[in-house]
C-alpha cells in the first residue's frame, strides 16, 4: 500500500467516525479542534484502523494517536 | 446493488424493508466499524417512522462503544432507539433504585454482566452464592420497575482458558461457568418479564469474542470485532416488542422444497433424502415445520401443474411437509404477486405479514417491486444456506411462544372450510347464521391476561388505539377494577380461541370505549357488532348520556374509522394521529347482531 493509500483510506475512517466531510480530515485535526473526538470515538478509531488495515495497534502508538498526523505517522510505519 | 442505490432506497418511505434487507446483506459481508459508521449517517431521520424507544443499557463493563453497532442494528430489526448507558460500576445501584436511569421510563431495561464480576476474578466465590446475589438484585429491580429486563452474562475472560486454570469440561472453572449460565437462565425463566440474551459464540457470530488488549484497555469483555453480533442479538431480542412478529412463510416449491424441477426431472428425479443437496431441502423443510409449529402459517406459491406438485407429496415419502401444513396455496401459472395477494386476502391478513421464499432472482425481483411490503428471501443456488437466510430476516423472531401460536396453524385449518362453506352460500348472513357462532365476554383475568397483551401487541387492523402496552400495565389496569372484557369466539367448525378485547372507562356523563381491539381472523363474523352493542349496553345501564371513542389513525386500521362512521357516530375532531369519535345517542343504534349467541360468563 503506498503513503497516499494509507491517506485516502485513513481520511475514510476519520471521516466516518467524526462525522465529518472527508475534505475537513487534515494533518492538524486533533481532539481539541473537533468536538466529536471524544474518548469514545477514540475507542472507534483505534477499532477502525485496526480492522481497515488489518493491524493491531501497540499501546503505545494507541496514545499516541492525537492528531491525523500522528495517524498517518503510525499507520504509514506499519504498513507502507 | 449500488452504494447510491442502497442509500436512496433508505429514505424510501415504502421500501423499508428492502432496504433494511439490503443493508443487513452488505453490512453482513464486512461488519466493520467504518461501515457501521458510515451507514449510520445515512439512516433514514428518526423523526420520520416510530418514535425511538428510549433503553436503559446497565453493564458490568464498558458497553458505550456499542452504541453506533446497536443505532444501526435496531433499524436493521425495525425499530429505533434513544439509549442511556449507566456506568460500569453503577449497575447494582441502578437497580435497587432505578430512579436513578435518569428522567423519562425506559421501554426496556438490558443488564448486561460478566461472569467474573460475580464469581470473581479468580473464580474464587462459590456459584451459589453468586447466584443468591443476582437472584436478590434482579428481583428488588422486579418489585421496584416494571419494565422488561433483558439479562445476559458474558463469559469473560474467556481469552484466559487453558487447562493449566482446570478450564477442562466437567472440571473447575469450565464447570463453575456452566453451573453459573445455567442458574442465570433459570433465573430469568422463573421472573415474569426478565428475559435470557444468549450472546455465546455462536449467537453473536464471532468464535472469539474476547480481546485481553480490548479488555485491559477499555474495559470491555467484547472485543471490536464481536460488537456487530452482540447489537445484533440485543436488537433482535428487543425488537421483538416493539414490531408485529410476521405470520405467514409463502414457499416456492421446485429448487426450494426440493431439488430439480418436477416438470422436468419427474417425480422420481428430485433430490430429496439423506445425501447432499437432498438432505438440505429437508433440513429446509423442518425449518418451515418448526417454524408451523410457533404460529407461523405455511404457504405455496409454485409456477407449476397442480398435478406434478401433488404427485412428489403422494409419491415422495420423504417429504416432511403434507399438503395438511399449508394453510393456502396456489399452484398455477399465473404471476406469483397476483397468488401471492390471492392468498393474503384468504388468509385474512395484510401483506406486510407475509415473508416470501423462492430460489428464483426472477421472481424474487417481481414480487419485491410489486409488492413492497412483502418480506423476499432470494434463496439462492445454495439449499444448505436457505435456513439461515430465511431466519435471519428476524421476520419470525419471538420471545414467548403462547399455547395459541402453537394451534393457530390447524385453527387456519378450521378456517378453510368456513371459506368452503362461504363460497357454497351466496349471501352472507345465511352464511354467518350457517356458521352458528358463539361468543363469550368475560372480564380479563390472570389466566387471559397473557393472551390479551398478546392480542394488543399483534392486532393491526381493527385495533382502537394501536397502543402496545406491557403486560404490568394490563395487570394494574386489571387489578385496579377497570372493565376489561375479552371476547372468545367458536363456530361449528373450531374455536377461535381469545379474539378481542374491549376496555371502558366512566368518563363524567359519559362512557369511553378506552380500547378495542380483534384479531383480522375473527373479523366480520359480528363480533366487533357485539363488543359495541356491550359498550352501549353498559353505558344506559351506568345511566351515561353517550358512547366515546377516540380511534388512532395508523397506516393499517382504517377501517375502524370506517366502521364507527358507519355505526352512527359522529367525528368531533381530528389531530391527525387519532379521531375523537362520539355516539350521540344510545337508543336505536349498535344493534347486537342476529347470528351471535351471546354469553357473559363471570371471572
Amino acid at each position: 500500500m503506498t503513503s497516499s493509500e494509507v491517506e485516502v483510506r485513513l481520511k475514510e475512517i476519520f471521516a466516518a467516525v467524526l462525522e465529518l466531510p472527508a475534505g475537513e480530515v487534515s494533518a492538524e485535526l486533533t481532539p481539541q479542534t473537533c468536538a466529536k473526538w471524544d474518548s469514545l470515538n477514540q475507542i472507534h478509531l483505534i477499532n477502525g484502523i485496526e480492522e481497515e488495515f488489518g493491524l493491531q495497534m501497540e499501546f503505545q502508538d494507541q496514545l499516541r494517536l492525537l492528531s491525523f498526523g500522528a495517524a498517518l505517522e503510525i499507520v504509514n510505519a506499519r504498513v507502507v | 446493488m449500488s452504494e447510491s442505490d442502497l442509500r436512496r432506497l433508505l429514505l424510501s418511505a415504502d421500501r423499508q424493508v428492502q432496504a433494511r434487507s439490503a443493508l443487513r446483506d452488505l453490512l453482513d459481508a464486512a461488519p466493520r466499524t467504518l461501515a457501521y459508521k458510515q451507514w449510520l449517517s445515512r439512516l433514514p431521520p428518526v423523526d420520520g417512522g416510530a418514535e425511538p424507544r428510549a433503553i436503559a443499557l446497565l453493564s458490568s463493563f464498558t458497553l458505550e462503544t456499542l452504541e453506533p453497532f446497536l443505532q444501526v442494528e435496531a433499524y436493521l430489526s425495525g425499530w429505533r432507539l434513544r439509549s442511556t448507558y449507566v456506568q460500569y460500576g453503577q449497575w447494582q445501584n441502578a437497580l435497587l433504585r432505578p430512579a436513578t436511569l435518569g428522567g423519562s421510563e425506559p421501554a426496556a431495561v438490558v443488564l448486561l454482566l460478566h461472569d467474573a464480576e460475580l464469581l470473581g476474578e479468580d473464580f474464587r466465590m462459590p456459584v451459589a452464592a453468586a447466584l443468591a446475589r443476582l437472584t436478590a438484585l434482579v428481583k428488588a429491580w422486579r418489585g421496584g420497575s416494571a419494565q422488561p429486563l433483558f439479562l445476559g452474562i458474558v463469559q469473560a475472560p474467556v481469552g484466559r482458558h487453558g487447562l493449566a486454570f482446570g478450564d477442562q469440561p466437567g472440571h473447575g472453572r469450565a464447570a463453575q461457568r456452566a453451573e453459573f449460565m445455567r442458574g442465570t437462565t433459570e433465573l430469568a425463566l422463573g421472573l415474569k418479564n426478565v428475559h435470557f440474551l444468549d450472546l455465546d459464540a455462536t449467537a453473536i457470530g464471532v468464535a472469539d469474542g474476547f480481546d485481553a488488549a480490548d479488555y485491559l484497555t477499555t474495559r470491555s469483555v467484547f472485543a471490536h470485532r464481536a460488537l456487530p453480533g452482540v447489537a445484533r442479538v440485543l436488537a433482535r431480542s428487543l425488537g421483538c416488542q416493539f414490531r408485529p412478529r410476521r405470520k405467514v412463510l409463502v414457499l416456492d416449491l421446485d429448487n426450494t422444497l426440493w431439488g430439480g424441477v418436477v416438470g422436468e426431472d419427474g417425480v422420481a428425479g428430485l433430490m430429496l433424502g439423506q445425501d447432499y443437496p437432498g438432505s438440505a431441502y429437508l433440513h429446509f423443510q423442518r425449518m418451515a415445520l418448526e417454524l408451523r409449529d410457533t404460529g407461523i402459517l405455511l404457504a405455496l406459491a409454485s409456477k407449476n401443474n397442480e398435478a406434478d406438485a401433488m404427485a412428489v407429496f403422494e409419491q415422495r415419502p420423504e417429504m416432511l411437509l403434507r399438503p395438511a401444513h399449508f394453510s393456502a396455496h396456489r399452484i398455477n401459472w399465473q404471476d406469483k404477486p397476483a397468488n401471492i395477494v390471492a392468498m393474503a386476502r384468504q388468509l385474512g391478513l395484510g401483506l406486510d405479514s407475509l415473508v416470501f421464499a423462492d430460489d428464483s432472482p426472477i421472481e424474487c425481483a417481481l414480487v419485491r417491486e410489486a409488492l413492497p411490503e412483502v418480506e423476499v428471501v432470494e434463496l439462492g443456488t445454495e439449499p444448505a444456506r436457505f435456513v439461515d437466510k430465511v431466519l435471519r430476516t428476524q421476520a419470525f423472531d419471538v420471545l414467548h411462544i403462547s399455547e395459541e401460536d402453537r394451534q393457530r396453524a390447524d385453527s387456519y385449518g378450521a378456517e378453510a372450510s368456513r371459506q368452503q362453506l362461504r363460497s357454497a352460500v351466496t349471501d352472507l348472513t345465511s352464511f354467518l347464521v350457517d356458521c352458528k357462532l358463539r361468543l363469550v365476554l368475560q372480564p380479563v383475568s390472570a389466566s387471559t391476561l397473557d393472551r390479551i397483551h398478546q392480542l394488543m401487541g399483534k392486532t393491526n387492523q381493527f385495533n382502537f388505539t394501536l397502543d402496545r402496552p406491557q403486560q404490568e400495565m394490563l395487570q394494574s389496569l386489571m387489578e385496579q377494577g377497570n372493565c376489561l372484557y375479552g371476547a372468545a369466539l367458536t363456530d361449528r367448525f373450531g374455536d377461535y380461541g381469545l379474539i378481542g378485547f374491549i376496555q371502558l372507562q366512566r368518563d363524567g356523563d359519559s362512557l369511553k370505549i378506552a380500547n378495542l381491539a380483534l384479531s383480522c381472523r375473527a373479523l366480520g363474523r359480528g363480533v366487533e357488532d357485539a363488543l359495541l352493542a356491550y359498550a352501549r349496553d353498559r353505558a344506559v345501564a351506568a345511566g351515561c348520556k353517550r358512547l366515546r371513542v377516540r380511534a388512532a389513525r395508523g397506516p393499517r386500521n382504517q377501517q375502524v374509522l370506517a366502521y364507527l362512521d358507519n355505526a352512527g357516530f359522529v367525528r368531533m375532531g381530528d389531530d391527525n394521529h387519532a379521531v375523537e369519535f362520539e355516539l350521540p345517542t344510545l337508543s336505536a343504534c349498535l344493534p347486537w347482531p342476529p347470528y351471535v349467541a351471546v354469553q357473559f360468563a363471570e371471572s
